[in-house]
């Protein structure tokens, strides 16, 4: 029997496919820490386990139609994208958008001083107000732990045009982070 | 752009920056190397490392969320109607999902030809009033175009 850590994503999504739902398992655990860290980028600290379960509900019901011809993990993070856009879609249409960075910052306990958390707060909301090019670029290299080089061929571009698409997505960043109330 | 571009270089000294911060090299800004701008950026990148500090999921927490899943799944496959499953085609391997989708459209167009046929080559030319047949005639033509450009949509290649 092949040991599961040398199984390739590819040959335990096959193997899903044929019925073998415990394939599910090796899958899941590979990917949960990168989808977790994702996740936690960009949604409220309450609701990062509640997204990155709905990720794998979300692929356990579509990776049948998942074919290989891109990367698993590529595949994955367009996923993970798709789940946390829908989670803002549907946290905006339960209460003003504009109200939602209070809402996070009542979790807080009384009295509160953990800046980490206020900054955490404050960076989550200017990622999440950016460009999704620009979010990307950041997310593949902070979230994802991709290198430069990485990056680049991943999104079809050169070295050069990654690292100045990048520094273009810091700057954003910033800008974002000084419009904040 | 060059390599001796300025934005190039500045490019290249933010990338570096944050290579260097995320490989724990370094946790603090430089005193110079850089211009005020490029500076005030790798400010807001030590701000992102310093609030994001690498976090591994305990294996507890990853159980208990691969036991959710599981549940939830099975809850939502028990809700399905079966329809459902059965036109998703799920029962069927991916290989025979794809012959089982062309079969499907081959007839289909040909269900679509036999019954339209009639109309398509009638000798309607010959008659005196036969205007609105041959506007039948190529509006079925247009129909049948669509209908087949449209099965070859539902059907084409997924990634």
């Amino acid at each position: 029997m092949i040991p599961r850590s040398v199984v390739s994503d590819e040959h335990l999504i096959q193997r899903f496919k044929q019925g073998d739902l415990d394939s599910f398992s090796p899958l899941y655990e590979r990917h949960v820490h990168a989808v977790h860290n994702r996740v936690r980028y960009v949604v409220p600290e309450a609701d990062v386990e509640d997204v990155t379960q709905e990720v794998f509900i979300a692929v356990l019901k579509s990776l049948h139609t998942f074919r290989g011809e891109s990367q698993f993990s590529t595949w994955l993070r367009t996923l993970t994208n798709y789940k946390v856009a829908e989670y803002y879609r549907k946290r905006n249409r339960k209460q003003d958008p504009r109200e939602a960075p209070i809402a996070e910052a009542e979790l807080l306990p009384d009295g509160s001083n953990d800046l980490q958390l206020e900054e955490r707060i404050a960076l989550r909301r200017a990622l999440s107000s950016m460009p999704e090019k620009y979010r990307e670029v950041i997310l593949l290299r902070f979230s994802d732990g991709m290198q430069f080089d990485e990056i680049a061929k991943n999104m079809g571009s050169n070295l050069e045009s990654t690292k100045s698409l990048f520094r273009r997505a810091v700057a954003a960043l910033r800008k974002n982070l000084e419009n904040q109330p | 752009m060059t390599r001796n571009d300025p934005s190039t270089t500045q490019d290249a000294w933010l990338t570096d920056f944050t290579d260097q911060i995320l490989n724990g090299k370094t946790d603090s800004l430089p005193a110079d190397g850089t211009d005020p701008e490029t500076r005030a950026l790798a400010d807001t990148l030590l701000r992102l490392k310093r609030a994001f500090p690498e976090q591994e999921l305990d294996p507890a927490s990853v159980k208990r969320m691969q036991a959710r899943v599981m549940e939830r799944w099975r809850e939502e496959q028990e809700k399905s109607p079966r329809w459902r499953e059965i036109f998703r085609l799920d029962w069927l391997t991916p290989s025979r999902r794809q012959q089982f989708g062309m079969a499907f459209a081959v007839l289909a167009i040909a269900s679509l030809v036999i019954i339209t046929a009639p109309l398509l080559f009638s000798n309607s030319g010959t008659l005196p009033a036969s205007a609105g047949s041959e506007t039948n005639s190529t509006f079925l033509w247009i129909v049948l175009g669509v209908a087949a450009i449209s099965i070859a949509w539902l059907f084409r290649r997924k990634s």
